[in-house]
């Protein structure tokens, strides 16, 4: 069930960060599923509110999404998007979650992650490899090398927030309680779209992340949500291209 | 395979050997200025022909035979053939050589192919959609959100912070904004520094190799020091210097590592008290910048008397064309014959097409060493072909060192470089490796007019500086339009 939950809650993400061009936040209306009445930076540059109460959504659909919001939306003439590679992945994940890049994530307890899976992340390796282009495909262990990045420098941040709820970063309103209610876990869902995603999340985009503790283990749950809250967002497409 | 992949495969099996025509990418050009495939370069001879060195046309290059000189036997003259080409083309516009919908002159405005039925042309431009102000996105207005996290992300290598982007959404000025990002972004490690992006861009000139290289971290067989050509490349690309300097350049650069890496003029009592192993042997009057470097020829010349994949190498890094792939086949006039210097088969006819452009191309390098050599590698030595004479090549000492650049005589290396940095195609070659950097991939057809503008730019309102160039690029609509 628990599997099932994040599985969901990853599409979700993805759906939520569809490709396309980029908005105020960087996310067109199809990365952040906006509808109609909702505009997160508009044509004139404003700032709309994020946390609209008249949010149409429906709060049983995890994605957030009532209306097929690229029907709204006049497709980009020529929408091009580009993978972040490991450096600038790396990059943002340190600067969102506080942790030196080199802290991240390491394979074998002796191996930068970010360099040891940097071709398959979209970098070169002339002196290596001689590798003196990035692959013109994305490679099968793209995503398992994600994934491995972003779960670890999550669960880093995690036990770091919950093992100092004082110094807490990302966490903080969940950070050393047992049962934190759905306001402080939306709060922090809130504060990772921020910190990872650069905009504010949406009310249905809270919800969902937050409802994801219901499903997880009683032992740890706090922290786990934590992590996991935090990889669903961190994965998501929207997070790994611009 | 498709029907029309079929019909296509047996057009192509049917269709008579053909001789390329040199002068024919760039006779299209004239005929389809706004084709992207015209933008600063000419389409490559696979628009009418099978493949790369291949004399066999495919459907689209058998339609326009058919109407220039069907039934006819005979090849005609360059003459005829330049004569007739216009009218060829035009009489074939209005068909469709890959039967896939679109007419032929669809897809070489829209760049697609049309001899390829699974490329087709592109979507609706910003000039054919209307609506936008109710769009949430104008899809095609600049983003200075937008922008901003793509500058940032591309020349720093992180994203803007949330403050940032929330600042020049309601900037007065959010142009002001992004272009100071910009500037900061250019003096940093990832931009400039060793490994960063530039030396990424400079890999595919360089071909570094390990195993062969001397200095700093020497392989197994210390021969040349590339890291001279990282920092010549550097050096040129930033804090405003003139990028012809990667062909002109008669001086060495050194690198300093620390905090910030710092690329500096050496002087030629520095660089001359350097070690055997990474000196530069050739005289500065003999040098012309990245074309010249030890390594440059170590890694290229080798122990070939003509050296021509140096040459290729260098028309392909710096202007843009890759001889392999019948790109920029400019000839001398006909005046001057394809002499077989070293034997190597090289009138043949078949081997002509190329060879006619690439040997002129290829002599002025000639006098430089490989590996080893009089003087050391890399070293001019105006007799270096002597020492190749053999009976498999007893002439080869015959060879000139004048040749042809981009259809201009020069009498020797130098000479061919300053041909070569003032070249419409060096500028529009530089500005296109940052295009593709940036934007992602070459121009569209909608955008070939603005390329063509900012490579032409380049190299008068920006004098050559890559930086300045870079400041109109993130303005072009290719780059700042979500």
């Amino acid at each position: 069930m628990f599997l099932d939950r994040v599985a969901w809650m990853v599409a979700g993400a993805l759906v939520l960060g569809g490709c396309g061009g980029g908005g105020g936040g960087g996310a067109s209306d199809a990365e952040s599923g906006f509808t109609d009445g909702e505009t997160e930076s508009g044509t004139d540059g404003s700032q709309t509110n994020p946390t609209d109460p008249t949010d149409p959504t429906d709060p049983t659909d995890p994605t957030g999404d009532t209306d097929d919001p690229v029907a709204e939306q006049a497709p980009s003439a020529r929408p091009r998007v580009k993978f972040k590679t490991a450096e600038r992945y790396a990059a943002d994940l340190s600067n969102a979650l506080s942790i030196p890049a080199d802290s991240l994530c390491s394979e074998l307890d002796a191996f930068d992650c970010v360099s040891v899976h940097k071709v398959a992340l979209g970098e070169v390796d002339a002196f290596g490899l001689r590798l003196l282009e990035p692959l013109e495909s994305t490679p099968l262990t793209a995503p398992i090398a994600v994934d491995r990045i972003g779960l670890t420098a999550c669960g880093e941040r995690a036990a770091r927030d919950h093992a100092d709820p004082q110094s807490a970063t990302s966490f903080v309103e969940v950070a050393g309680v047992d049962a934190p209610d759905a306001s402080a876990r939306e709060a922090v869902v809130a504060r990772l779209y921020r910190q990872l995603l650069l905009r504010e999340a949406r009310d249905a985009e809270r919800a969902a992340v937050a409802a994801m503790y219901e499903d997880l283990p009683e032992a740890g749950r706090s922290q786990t949500w934590s992590q996991m809250a935090c990889f669903v967002v961190a994965t998501s497409t929207e997070a790994l291209f611009y | 395979m498709t029907s029309a992949g079929v019909l296509a495969l047996g057009v192509l099996s049917a269709a008579s050997p053909a001789q390329a025509k040199p002068p024919a990418p760039a006779l299209v050009c004239e005929v389809y200025p706004t084709m992207p495939a015209c933008a600063g370069a000419v389409p490559d001879c696979t628009l009418c022909h099978q493949s790369a060195g291949v004399a066999v046309r495919n459907v689209f290059g058998t339609q326009i035979e058919d109407v220039f000189w069907a039934g006819d036997a005979v090849v005609p003259t360059d003459e005829e053939f330049i004569a007739g080409l216009e009218d060829a083309l035009l009489s074939v516009e209005d068909l469709d050589a890959d039967e896939d919908g679109a007419t032929n002159v669809e897809e070489l405005l829209a760049g697609s192919d049309p001899a390829d039925a699974d490329d087709l042309p592109g979507e609706a431009t910003c000039e054919d959609t209307d609506g936008s102000e109710a769009w949430q996105y104008d899809v095609c207005s600049p983003d200075a959100a937008y922008t901003l996290r793509k500058v940032m992300l591309d020349v720093c290598g992180h994203s803007p912070t949330l403050e940032d982007l929330e600042a020049v959404t309601t900037a007065e000025d959010p142009g002001e904004r992004i272009h100071a990002a910009l500037d900061a972004c250019l003096n940093t490690e990832f931009w400039r520094g060793t490994n960063g992006v530039l030396w990424q861009l400079a890999h595919r000139k360089i071909t570094p190799l390990p195993a062969i290289k001397s200095g700093a971290g020497e392989g197994g067989v210390p021969l040349a020091d590339y890291d001279d050509d990282y920092n010549l490349f550097v050096y040129t690309q930033t804090d405003s210097r003139d990028a012809r300097d990667l062909l002109l350049a008669q001086y060495v650069v050194g690198r300093t590592e620390g905090d910030t890496t710092e690329y500096f003029e050496m002087t030629e009592a520095e660089q001359s008290a350097r070690g055997t192993d990474v000196r530069v042997f050739t005289p500065v009057e003999q040098r012309a910048g990245m074309i010249t470097s030890r390594w440059f020829f170590v890694n290229n010349t080798m122990f070939t008397a003509v050296p021509r994949t140096t040459a290729a190498q260098a028309y392909r890094s710096y202007l843009g064309f890759d001889i392999a792939k019948l790109e920029g086949l400019v000839e001398p006039p006909p005046t001057e014959a394809l002499v077989d210097y070293d034997n190597k088969g090289v009138t043949d006819e078949t081997c002509a097409a190329c060879h006619r452009t690439l040997d002129p191309l290829s002599y002025p390098f000639s006098r430089y060493n490989g590996i080893g050599g009089n003087g050391g590698s890399g070293d001019y030595d105006a007799n270096r072909l002597a020492a190749f004479v053999d009976s498999t090549q007893p002439d080869v000492d015959q060879t000139p060192q004048a040749g042809y650049v981009l259809g201009e005589p020069v009498d020797d290396l130098v000479q061919w470089a300053e041909v070569a940095a003032n070249s419409d195609e060096f500028a529009a070659a530089t500005v296109m490796d940052y295009w593709v950097l940036l934007v992602g991939e070459r121009p569209s057809a909608t955008e070939t007019e603005a390329f063509v503008a900012l490579w032409s730019d380049f190299a008068t309102v920006h004098d050559y500086d890559v930086e300045a160039m870079l400041h109109d690029l993130i303005d072009t609509e290719a780059y700042s339009v979500p």
